[in-house]
């Protein structure tokens, strides 16, 4: 043995003995662990009923005055001024992230903020923090799920003017720890319209009333809730394992005004780990999933209001892959990071474009910089012919650097909007409307992304 | 790679190892607790399926390997966005050890986890090719440009 694998053999050994003394200071956590898993696994109502119970005592008696009977039958809960969770005037303060990371030939992303959410009421935090990506359903109207700290409540808050005020949505608090809905699976919040919404985590809950009750939706019987879910076109769709009890998954479908679930009969097979990340895109009345176990393993569309098996195979990459659409659906944009597994010496963000629904495809230009060391963030298409892309360069290097770029032909030319904050969930409604996350904050744009301004957190 | 059968018994054995392979890739102690209790957790969740694989304890490591890389890869990202460029370790082993694994840190990230499945989880080569995904040649490679790279940064001989 020489004395780089001695060294190796002792530094290992530390750190075995270390992980020792961790596992055995959390000797209970078999037991927690089987806990949590559990309530997760279709109990979680029963098992919170009390913390539920008392809250919605509570924040009932708090906000029963304010409750609004919309006149198309939505049953809405408006939240009175006194207890919104507001963002203030715009103010042209920049972020730390716009600040840390100095421009150098690309412009820098110009930064407004909206400070820290205020409330006048003792009831209601100082403060909301975001938990999952907002869901815009116009250029005005969006939710989030965030943690309300003061009270530890995961609510859903939802704007009507792009996000200058969030009021809280739900009457009833998704949980009394907002990290139980999050088991490591994306939180996800979606809204059809003011009445039928859906969050997932690592339970699928929906409502009905606007948010007055929320019920859990079991699809398949392994597991709580779906790995992915979205709405489109009158739908909700979620992937979950098969119901036929298979290593195998499919997508559930189901109107959006009541929980109707029906399995396709796609099936998206596991790969060799299986490592269970799949990314869905739906928009208008079409639909991709891309099942990744590191590299896509499966992949079904939907075509015709039925999801079928499908296989990208002209847009592969070996490494995670995401399928991308516009809210009409124009076309499909297949975004991924090339390289991360498998023997090439480094990563490249690579785009492909299929006009046809996922039959053909050609590989657009690369985005500036994205040749090499370079790993995807997020991806959207705003519209016909529009593609804006955030990555990050320079892992490798130990400089990691991010970067946002567009596209206003398909990707044959990229101009780089900014670099220095790396952009999460990107979602566009509109050429110019768009919203991301940076870090713990949800930002909005109306110029194409050129400027930014923080909403929340 | 031993495989224990039962959940409770699956989480007894692998619990520790995963917690130290976090470890080593982190060097945070509560990001590699919280890493390998997500990994138990993903294993619970699926365990009517994942109790039938031939390998259960890939499968987990598979996850923690995708979990502890995409969890520096946001954190990292968090860190850039917030200005907050310093790392905090948090294992405190010993000088040597701090050493060795904060150079492990510095590697290109196959080659960050393959150094700590076949040294603190004592993996075999094929082993480590079945939980990353890639051949045995592949792993080979890693192992050595890791050794290369680390030898370089540590001022070590390497045979």
């Amino acid at each position: 043995m020489d004395e780089f694998d001695d060294i190796a053999r002792r530094a290992s050994e530390a750190v075995r003995a270390e992980a020792r003394r961790v596992a055995d200071t959390e000797r209970a956590l078999a037991d927690v662990g089987r806990a949590t898993a559990a309530s997760r696994a279709g109990r979680w109502v029963h098992v919170q009923r009390p913390v539920i119970a008392a809250a919605v005592l509570a924040i009932a008696a708090m906000i029963a005055t304010v409750v609004v009977v919309t006149r198309d039958n939505h049953t809405r809960v408006a939240t009175a001024e006194s207890t919104a969770v507001r963002a203030s005037t715009t103010t042209p303060v920049t972020t730390a992230s716009a600040s840390t990371t100095p421009a150098t030939t690309s412009p820098q992303t110009s930064f407004t903020t909206t400070p820290s959410t205020t409330a006048t009421s003792g009831s209601v935090p100082k403060s909301a923090q975001p938990l999952s990506a907002a869901w815009f359903a116009s250029p005005s109207e969006g939710w989030v799920i965030a943690s309300v700290p003061d009270t530890t409540f995961a609510v859903v808050l939802h704007t009507t003017n792009g996000g200058s005020r969030w009021s809280r949505f739900s009457v009833t608090p998704l949980s009394s720890d907002p990290n139980s809905l999050d088991c490591g699976s994306t939180l996800t919040v979606r809204f059809a319209d003011a009445t039928n919404g859906w969050v997932n985590g690592c339970s699928m809950l929906s409502t009905h009333d606007g948010g007055l009750t929320w019920s859990p939706v079991t699809l398949s019987t392994v597991g709580p809730g779906p790995f992915a879910m979205d709405i489109a076109g009158g739908h909700v769709y979620a992937f979950d394992w098969s119901p036929d009890d298979s290593l195998q998954f499919t997508v559930y479908s189901s109107p959006i005004e009541r929980d109707a679930f029906v399995a396709s009969s796609a099936r998206l097979r596991v790969g060799a780990g299986p490592v269970i990340d799949p990314k869905m895109a739906v928009g208008a009345d079409k639909g991709w999933v891309i099942f990744n176990d590191r590299t896509p393993t499966s992949a079904a569309r939907l075509v015709n209001g039925q999801w079928k098996d499908w296989d990208p195979q002209h847009a592969y990459c070996a490494g995670e892959t995401i399928p991308v659409t516009s809210r009409s659906a124009d076309a499909l944009v297949v975004a991924c990071t090339d390289g991360t597994w498998g023997p090439a010496t480094t990563e490249s963000v690579r785009l492909f474009l299929s006009r046809d629904g996922g039959a053909s495809f050609y590989e657009t230009t690369q985005p500036p910089g994205a040749r090499s060391d370079a790993v995807l963030s997020s991806a959207a298409r705003p519209a016909a012919g529009h593609l804006v892309v955030s990555y990050t360069t320079g892992w490798t290097a130990g400089n990691p650097t991010a970067t946002l770029a567009s596209s206003d032909n398909d990707g044959k030319t990229w101009i780089v909007l900014s670099t220095g904050s790396a952009f999460t969930d990107l979602q566009f409604l509109t050429v110019d409307d768009g919203v991301a996350r940076i870090g713990n904050t949800i930002v909005v744009t109306h110029d194409g992304g050129r400027s930014w301004t923080t909403v929340l957190g | 790679m031993v495989e224990a059968s039962g959940f409770d018994e699956f989480f007894r054995v692998e619990h520790p190892k995963l917690i130290a392979f976090a470890l080593a890739m982190t060097g945070d102690r509560e990001s590699a607790r919280d890493a390998a209790q997500e990994a138990l957790l993903r294993a619970y969740r699926a365990w009517p399926h994942v109790e039938h694989l031939d390998r259960p304890g890939a499968w987990v490591r598979r996850v923690l390997v995708n979990l502890v890389i995409d969890g520096q890869r946001r954190r990292g990202r968090e860190r850039r966005a917030l200005g907050r460029i310093r790392d905090e370790p948090t294992v405190p082993a010993d000088p040597e050890s701090d050493r060795f694994w904060a150079a492990v840190r510095t590697l290109p990230e196959r080659q960050r986890a393959a150094v700590a499945l076949y040294y603190v989880d004592d993996l075999s080569v094929a082993d480590v090719a079945t939980v990353l995904g890639i051949a045995e040649g592949t792993v080979k490679a890693s192992l050595a440009k890791a050794r290369a790279n680390l030898a370089a940064t540590l001022g070590l001989e390497v045979q």
